[in-house]
């Protein structure tokens, strides 16, 4: 079972490629002797199943373990370090990072862009190891307006307001900036 | 070459305009302070100020950008040698003898150098591939589909064989790039494809929601939680300054210098070969050739000039493909191709017959911006570097608000917002499992010109195959890319076959 842990990515990417495979058949075809709307996305997915396939199957052989004994150092080995005087996190901490920016998507339109940003700044710099409240809950407040200004005022792009009682919050600040 | 100078000429006047000028400024600034900060990087500032473009017309937009991608690749010294930070991963080799040089106290002449360096590699680079500009443009304008289909195969070939240590991890980033670029309507038949039956996919997926997700997003949560230190003892801010090396100096290094601007230059062209590519390649010949190639790591100025003029070199070398050809080299040309088609304008060769002066402002701005950034190099970085005390936890919350928000203006639209997420989930979880996250984004943007030149191929040429291979242009970049594909695989078996070899003995 251990060794056949790495290539379940692989094997993930295989199904999802075989069932999208069943949704490009679906594709309207062309007529007789012409490539069709459905050819280019077959080939792709019949290219990446190979890829799959063969990576899975050698994986399989030859273990994730020994593998990464044989590779040898290449740039991307630095292309994808990380900086140093970095300190590793919990597998976790990263889906705390996500469900705070989906919770931040979902509440904009109710609570408006204003308070929203202010919450989820507040939370994200927290959340992310910044363990001083009071300066977190000022830079929340301090990159909101300031984001609020150059996209309500200076690039003039229309934010969520939201909905009341929190929209009064939102069309007093812009009131305010002088935005109609 | 009159023509060039007088076009070039009209193209300075478009740049010294005040609002581009203006642009520029703002672009080099934001190129030295994202460069500087570990896990922004330059194409992550591009990516983000790409939303501020919309509103803009398309000379000053694309002087922004392009502005960022120049500063970016040379404000990430400064770190890298005073605090032994690669801003960016073209840095690495700055580490090497630049800090070096600073622990033997000569901090201020190793900026000087890199300073001296990148200006120079600035240079010379735009100068040789701007009047290759028209030329290239020229003879782009015979080429048919086929030629097309082949150079996009080149492109997408070297991208994915030079960026990765693992060649399979590569591919399936690309396919599926590839893929999310078929979703919608096709363009050929009109066929719906992969919408599910709803209208949410029906247009299709923007690509600049999967640029600020995987690049923006992807790198925020993978970088969600981690506390940066830089070194508490350092004195390093009272060091910045720049201290010029003599003219004799420069003369002495003349093999060094001439050796990274070619090689920059060259392989700025070479599609998927960035900055990062380039400077460890430099290093690497220096590390041959250069006279003093025993000192090399021990703090000397070869160390430094030869990666930053090449990673400097580059800028230009992928410019001028992006303009004459319209396909993008590298991730960061990848994004200004997003800005251009954003604004409706497709670069290739028409754009210098039909908008020469935008296509020359826009190479004249090379020049306005290799100089303006070493200027703010030189007199301003002190407040620059100071971009680094700011807290990571503050940098990446306000990069969300970047992302979110820039999505969310370009059509007003929360689903795109979705997909933003979305595409930085999938980013993340690329970059957990080791896919490289470029030929993801890159496949997403060529596929559709990849696509179309191949499916009016089909057509032009009535299903008929072997016009790829009886055309001698597309023949020939068809070869360059098996050669390109095959290139890692043989490197790779004669490295393992050595490994074996030497675990044997």
């Amino acid at each position: 079972m251990t060794r056949l842990a790495p290539t379940m990515p692989y094997i993930v990417i295989l199904l999802i490629c075989g069932f999208l495979y069943y949704q490009a058949e679906l594709i309207a075809p062309a007529g007789e002797g012409r490539l069709g709307a459905d050819f280019w996305p077959k080939a792709i997915l019949i290219a990446a199943m190979v890829t799959c396939a063969w990576e899975a199957v050698r994986k399989a052989r030859i273990g994730a373990r020994r593998e990464a004994r044989a590779t040898p150092l290449s740039l991307d080995a630095v292309e994808e370090g990380k900086p140093q005087g970095e300190q590793k996190v919990p597998e976790y901490v990263p889906w705390v990072g996500i469900a705070l920016t989906v919770a931040y998507a979902l509440a904009m339109p109710w609570l408006g862009y204003f308070l929203a940003s202010i919450l989820f700044v507040a939370a994200f710099v927290y959340a992310g190891n910044f363990r001083r409240p009071l300066v977190a809950a000022c830079v929340a407040i301090a990159a909101s307006t300031a984001f609020m200004f150059l996209f309500m005022r200076v690039v003039y792009v229309s934010l969520p307001i939201g909905v009341e009682p929190f929209a009064w919050i939102s069309t007093s600040l812009m009131r305010l900036m002088g935005v109609k | 070459m009159e023509t060039l100078i007088n076009h070039l000429a009209v193209g300075f006047t478009h740049v010294f305009h005040a609002y581009n000028l203006l642009m520029l400024t703002i672009g080099l600034l934001i190129g030295m302070a994202v460069s500087i900060m570990p896990g922004l990087g330059l194409v992550m500032g591009i990516v983000l100020t790409l939303p501020f473009t919309y509103t803009m017309e398309i000379e000053p937009s694309i002087i922004l950008l392009t502005a960022i991608y120049i500063a970016g690749t040379y404000g990430g010294c400064f770190t890298a040698i005073l605090y032994k930070i690669p801003g960016e991963p073209s840095d690495v080799p700055l580490l090497w003898d630049g800090y070096n040089m600073n622990l033997k106290g000569q901090a201020a002449k190793a900026l000087g150098w890199a300073l001296v360096a990148a200006l120079i590699g600035g240079l010379v680079s735009s100068t040789i591939m701007v009047s290759l500009a028209g030329p290239f443009a020229k003879f782009a304008l015979t080429f048919d589909s086929p030629d097309y289909f082949a150079i996009i195969v080149l492109g997408l070939a070297t991208v994915v064989c030079l960026a990765t240590t693992s060649l399979a991890h590569a591919f399936v980033s690309l396919f599926f790039g590839l893929i999310l670029a078929t979703v919608g309507i096709d363009t050929t038949y009109g066929a719906e494809r992969f919408t599910f039956g709803g209208s949410l996919l029906s247009g299709g997926i923007n690509y600049v929601t999967v640029l600020v997700g995987a690049y923006g997003l992807g790198e925020v949560f993978t970088r969600f939680g981690h506390t940066l230190k830089v070194e508490a003892d350092s004195d390093a801010p009272g060091r910045v300054q720049t201290q010029f090396p003599s003219w004799r100096e420069i003369w002495e290094l003349r093999h060094t210098i001439s050796r990274s601007t070619v090689l920059g230059t060259i392989l700025g062209v070479v599609p998927g070969a960035g900055a990062v590519i380039t400077s460890f390649v430099a290093y690497g010949i220096e590390k041959q050739y250069c006279k003093r190639s025993d000192e090399l790591g021990s703090g000397i100025p070869e160390g430094i000039v030869a990666p930053q003029i090449a990673s400097t070199a580059s800028v230009a070398g992928h410019m001028v493909p992006l303009l004459a050809l319209g396909i993008p080299g590298s991730a960061a040309t990848a994004v200004i191709l997003g800005a251009f088609l954003l604004h409706g304008v497709q670069p290739g060769p028409q754009i210098f017959v039909a908008n020469p002066e935008t296509a020359y402002a826009i190479l004249a701005s090379l020049f306005v911006g290799v100089v303006g950034m070493c200027l703010i190099g030189y007199f301003w970085i002190r407040l620059v570097v100071k971009v680094l005390r700011i807290p990571q936890p503050i940098i990446i919350a306000i990069v969300v608000l970047f992302c979110i928000v820039g999505t969310y203006a370009e059509r007003a639209s929360f689903a795109d917002v979705g997909m933003v997420i979305a595409f930085g989930i999938v980013g993340y979880l690329f970059e957990r499992f080791g896919f490289p996250v470029a030929p993801m984004v890159l496949g997403a943007i060529l596929g559709p010109l990849a696509e179309t030149s191949f499916m009016r191929s089909m057509i032009r040429y009535e299903s008929d195959w072997t016009v790829f291979f009886s055309r001698p242009i597309s023949c020939t970049f068809l070869v360059l890319a098996i050669v390109a594909f095959l290139f890692p695989v043989i490197s790779r078996m004669r490295q393992q076959r050595s490994v074996a070899l030497a675990a044997g003995r």
